[in-house]
């Protein structure tokens, strides 16, 4: 079953989301919906993120695989040069230094899309987002009845229930 | 100074046991007498386009070699001194490392060479180059009637677009090391000369090995009155000037 | 973020907001019908223009020998300039949490990606073989020729390239809630194009999460790309022998011109928005005058690098410099020279330094007054010094032909154009993160 619950304001949710932790519903099962950002206190309910790490490792990988590129392409050219050496760090570490920032750009996007799952069918239905407010979706296979109740409790406006198609 | 360069070079890549040769030029401004004769020859081996009053006034002339006038003194009591001034062919030449297609270049002879064909026109090695010596084709290049019938087969007519300059008259120094193997002779000092060396009715420049300590280019260039165009930039041009120290 | 609540006096309802920042989206009136005709009037002119210098040779521009650069690098640096506006600033904004920069960050950014799809082009007008411009772009060719890396004009292209990129999505990521938003409010080619657009957004915590982190570690990454992309504008002046451009200080000076006039720019059209679009509400007081604080700082800092690179070259006398300088001082652009210090500094520094002066409309003007003065400086640093290289036998002039101007024209119809069919297109405010706010 999913359990859309609409709450006005971010206390609520909280709390509600506190008492079902307690209750034993994982932090994956809870979601909620918004029409602009939420901001919840710290360990209310964490995501967890690789972002940053994946964007540095990107830089890298993107930066290195430029830097390897200059120098094998450039060091086939038997060129006699008055001083300036073909491949140099200081020449060409402006090129590394930007497609190191692009590797690190592509790999953030590519990470918000991944972590947001944008672009990807969820298991859920997502509910019509409210213009104010918020929903918190939780998806319970038993005691539907009991978790209801603990929403309702917690000041949870209006609670739909709908079968997991 | 100028020995050191030669030294230096010579050290390197470029030794006398690899046998190749290092092109130079002297040019004694004490015999110039700025006939011009040279910018003519230059523009009849070249292929290079006349350009009539607008270009002129446009500052779109193409000469490869010209001739730069020093004036001394007050008018009536004056005196005019002339310097050709073409590609200085530098060693270390601020045109080479900013074009992004590699269309100018040091070869291993020590000429800074020019491929028509890769220039995409950033025009960014002209503005670079101190002496100004480098010029651009504004348009795809005509020439009077009759005149497009003397073109010299052996250089290629530039299209509009592209970068060109002196290039010491590659084609005759390819065409001099041709005829010295096909003899089955070295160089002699003398054999090649631009275009530009040859009409010199003052004998006023001389064209040759740097390595070859005999060759008069060698020698006119160590001699103490040899002095190089902007120096102090740290160009190490290819292109030795002999002037009286006054 | 306390000062704008503050400011912003009664609260606004979200239904008004949604009301007054989509409006803009539907109906055309007759004048914006008009500017359009007429921007894409100009921008086709210029293109004819355009057409005309490939076909018969870039000679039907005005630059010569020694001038080889002209008009099109100057429009290249000033349009390269402006785009940082945007991205820097919203960039700053993002980062220090600045909570009055939400009714202005998307207006910024759009500024970015527009000046740089402009500024980008102008490396391809003035190349001389423009239809080979591709062979600056490493891949294996029949060439058998890689590009030259040590080159600042393939840094230029992979500068542009990264910027471009980052900025674009750095504009993309922020509107893809209020895409989602209008997806459903849309019907049609429209409804079906911003549903396509928001990527299946569905407004959940994870996603808000994952928007957040992106935006902030973008921010981050956009701010050293920026500051890099105008070093290297200025890396391709400083890295030649040319006198009065082998300088040192060319990078910072370059990026602290970029970012004052990017926010001459922003508050142009912040105020022409405010104007057009009737958001009064939105775009306030506040917003012009902290803008025109920054704008006063960003004179300030200019006038002091203007200052140490003028003494440095004056005081070393270097003679090829001096010639240069001095043509610049008291020779043929001298009068260029003291009206871009005018409307560089002086008249900013009046019209933004006095406090009782500073109104919306003053800021204006200290505006146009600073895109004058920094488009002048352009023009000083490429074409005082081409004209006058070290050999004085090579000195020359450069008078710009119709071409060059009727490009140059084309340019400036060619973002308002672009701007006018993206304020059509998208809000202009993003309404998530105005709302948020109140």
């Amino acid at each position: 079953m999913i359990i859309n619950a609409a709450f006005r304001n971010v206390e609520q949710v909280s709390g509600a989301i506190a008492l079902l932790r307690q209750y034993g519903t994982n932090a994956n099962q809870m979601e909620i919906f918004s029409s602009k950002p939420v901001e919840l206190k710290p360990g209310v309910l964490d995501r967890t993120s690789k972002m940053s790490l994946i964007a540095v490792l990107a830089a890298i990988f993107v930066g290195s695989l430029v830097t390897t590129f200059i120098y094998y392409t450039q060091r086939d050219y038997p060129l006699v040069t008055g001083g300036m050496p073909l491949t140099s760090g200081w020449a060409t570490g402006v090129v590394t230094f930007e497609l190191t920032m692009a590797g690190a750009i592509l790999g953030t996007v590519f990470m918000f899309i991944w972590e947001s799952g944008l672009m990807k069918k969820s298991r859920c239905p997502a509910p019509d987002l409210p213009e104010s407010g918020m929903i918190l979706q939780i998806e319970c296979d038993a005691d539907v009845d009991t978790v209801v109740n603990m929403l309702q409790g917690c000041g949870a406006m209006d609670v739909d229930t709908l079968e997991k198609s | 100074m100028s020995m050191d360069l030669v030294q230096i070079e010579t050290d390197s890549s470029r030794s006398d046991e690899t046998n190749i040769p290092q092109w130079g030029m002297a040019i004694d401004l004490d015999r110039c007498s700025g006939c011009e004769a040279c910018v003519i020859a230059c523009h009849a081996e070249n292929n290079i386009p006349l350009s009539d009053e607008t270009a002129a006034s446009e500052g779109r002339t193409n000469h490869w070699l010209r001739i730069d006038r020093y004036y001394e003194g007050e008018f009536p009591d004056i005196k005019v001194k002339f310097r050709p001034v073409m590609c200085q062919q530098c060693d270390d030449a601020p045109c080479e490392p900013v074009c992004p297609v590699y269309a100018t270049y040091q070869n291993e002879e020590g000429l800074n060479v020019q491929v028509y064909n890769r220039c995409v026109g950033t025009r960014y090695c002209a503005n670079n180059c101190p002496y100004t010596v480098r010029f651009f084709n504004w348009y795809d290049p005509v020439w009077p009637e009759d005149l497009n019938l003397q073109l010299n087969p052996d250089v290629s007519v530039r299209p509009g677009g592209v970068m060109e300059k002196c290039t010491f008259c590659v084609q005759r120094i390819q065409r001099g090391k041709r005829e010295a193997s096909a003899d089955g002779n070295d160089i002699a000092d003398g054999d090649i000369q631009p275009a530009c060396v040859q009409s010199c009715p003052a004998e006023a420049m001389v064209f040759g090995d740097l390595t070859d300590k005999n060759s008069k280019v060698s020698q006119w260039s160590q001699s103490g009155r040899s002095e190089q165009l902007l120096d102090e930039l740290g160009t190490k041009p290819r292109v030795f000037y002999l002037e009286k120290g006054d | 973020m306390e000062a704008a609540v503050e400011f912003s006096g009664e609260q606004t309802t979200e239904n008004n907001v949604r009301r007054d920042l989509l409006r803009p989206l539907t109906g055309a009136s007759g004048q914006y019908l008009t500017a359009v005709v007429l921007c894409s009037a100009v921008v086709i002119w210029a293109l004819v223009a355009w057409g005309y210098q490939i076909h018969y040779g870039i000679g039907v521009a005005g630059i010569n020998r020694p001038v080889f650069w002209g008009f099109y690098i100057i429009n290249f640096v000033f349009w390269i300039g402006i785009s940082h506006a945007g991205t820097l600033i919203s960039a700053i904004l993002r980062l220090t949490d600045a909570g009055w920069r939400k009714p202005v960050t998307r207006a910024a950014e759009a500024i970015t990606v527009f000046c740089l799809m402009i500024g980008g082009m102008f490396p391809l007008i003035h190349l001389g073989r423009v239809w080979l411009f591709y062979w600056l772009i490493p891949y294996p060719n029949d060439r058998l020729l890689w590009p030259n890396f040590r080159s600042p004009l393939v840094w230029d292209m992979t500068a542009i390239f990264t910027y471009m990129t980052g900025s674009v999505l750095f504009l993309y990521l922020p509107l893809i809630p209020d895409l989602a938003m209008m997806a459903k409010r849309s019907q049609g080619v429209r409804g079906f194009l911003y549903r396509k657009l928001s990527l299946g957004w569905t407004g959940s915590d994870r996603q808000w999460h994952a928007m957040e982190r992106a935006m902030k570690l973008m921010a981050g990454m956009i701010l050293a790309v920026a500051v890099s992309v105008h070093s290297v504008v200025a890396f391709d002046f400083s890295m030649s022998v040319a006198p009065m451009w082998h300088s040192t200080i060319f990078a910072p000076y370059f990026v602290a011109g970029a970012i004052f006039s990017g926010i001459a720019a922003l508050v142009l059209v912040m105020a022409a928005l405010r104007h057009f679009l009737h958001l009064q509400h939105y775009l306030r007081p506040l917003h012009f005058d902290n803008l025109g604080k920054l704008l006063l700082l960003m004179s300030l800092i200019w006038m002091y690098f203007t200052f140490a690179e003028h003494l440095t070259v004056w005081y070393g006398n270097n003679p090829a410099e001096i010639n240069v300088f001095n043509v610049r001082e008291h020779g043929v652009f001298a009068s260029a020279l003291w009206c871009m210090v005018t409307c560089n500094f002086i008249i900013p520094f009046i019209l933004l330094g006095v406090r009782k002066l500073r109104t919306i409309t003053t800021i204006c003007l200290a505006s146009v007054s600073v895109l004058v003065g920094m488009w002048l400086e352009r023009f000083l640093i490429v074409v005082p010094t081409l004209s006058h290289p070290p050999l004085a036998s090579g000195w020359g002039a450069y008078t710009p032909t119709w071409v060059e101007w009727s490009i140059t024209a084309g340019t400036f119809a060619a973002m308002a154009l672009l701007y006018l069919l993206f304020v059509k297109a998208f809000p202009i405010i993003a309404i998530w993160e105005y709302e948020d706010d109140h």
